[in-house]
């Protein structure tokens, strides 16, 4: 049950508090993109500055930059699992149905 | 043999731990599987998903992101509190996190009632439905959440957890960041983009 005490973790406040802040930023500034009419770019803009939330989520509040190489296998094969289930979906979904 | 080794190098906090990631991972194909539906739907019905989502509200949907990015900040500091030992500051954030929790769903729920009283429901057109199946797995999940830290913070009361003990407060905080996560995506594609 019980964690190591070697303290690799230990994380100063600012970074917790700075971390929130631009969250909130980047949820602001995605509102505001979304505004703006970019035709096909407000997709990607806004898919973009998600992954940049969930990166700083990940990283700071998750603890993930102190975490070794076993975690971030899972994490890297999840995400690289992802893709292909969405893109080979949607191009099989519009293969039948839209062309 | 070599691996076996390796095995036992390997701490017993950092394989519970290692636990609550995979759940992640399949949490993460899970909604996954949402979004795909998500793409089907907007590529097949791209008029429909672009006027049906100004139904949503923007603004309620931008509360509710900062009040889940705000109990994320708080459930990191909660485990940030233990790791150093500090019970008080440990329960103080543990509180704030079900609090902004139970915000979170009392504007989700003033959502939901407000697009039934306009004759809206899951059945109403393809984005409602996408709309109301990942909201609402996404709520329920907010809910477990709520209902998972409240049984941390009564456990944080008897004093089950110090700085060498908090594999359960780090692995229900790893959980409540992963809900955010999810949020993250779900706010620019169903309210901002659809």
């Amino acid at each position: 049950m019980g964690h190591s005490g070697s303290g690799h973790s230990l994380q100063a406040y600012w970074i917790y508090v700075a971390v929130f802040v631009a969250l909130v930023a980047f949820t602001v500034l995605t509102v505001v993109v979304a505004g703006i009419d970019l035709g096909g770019v407000n997709l990607p803009a806004a898919l973009m500055i998600a992954t940049l939330k969930a990166s700083l989520v990940g990283l700071f509040f998750m603890h993930l930059r102190f975490e070794g190489r076993w975690i971030w296998g899972f994490a890297a094969f999840s995400i690289f699992l992802l893709f292909p289930l969405i893109a080979i979906t949607l191009t099989d979904a519009l293969h039948k149905f839209a062309w | 043999m070599e691996h076996v080794a390796g095995v036992e190098e390997f701490p017993r906090f950092e394989t519970s731990k290692m636990g609550v990631w995979i759940f992640l991972f399949s949490e993460i194909l899970l909604f996954g599987g949402l979004f795909a539906t998500y793409a089907v739907f907007r590529a097949l019905h791209f008029q429909e998903f672009n006027h049906d989502h100004q139904e949503l509200n923007v603004t309620l949907g931008a509360i509710n992101t900062v009040v889940l990015l705000w109990s994320s900040f708080h459930v990191a500091l909660a485990v940030a509190a233990i790791q150093r030992g500090k019970d008080r500051a440990l329960k103080l954030h543990l509180a704030m996190t079900i609090l902004l929790g139970c915000v979170f769903l009392v504007n989700k729920g003033i959502e939901y009632s407000a697009k039934f009283s306009h004759g809206i429901y899951p059945w109403t057109s393809n984005f409602f439905s996408i709309y109301f199946v990942i909201t609402g797995l996404h709520g329920l999940h907010v809910l477990c959440g709520v209902v998972a830290l409240s049984i941390i913070l009564y456990m944080a009361f008897q004093g089950r957890f110090s700085s060498t003990n908090y594999t359960r407060v780090e692995g229900t905080a790893l959980y409540w960041h992963l809900v955010d996560i999810i949020w993250i995506y779900v706010f620019p594609l169903l309210y901002l983009v659809a």
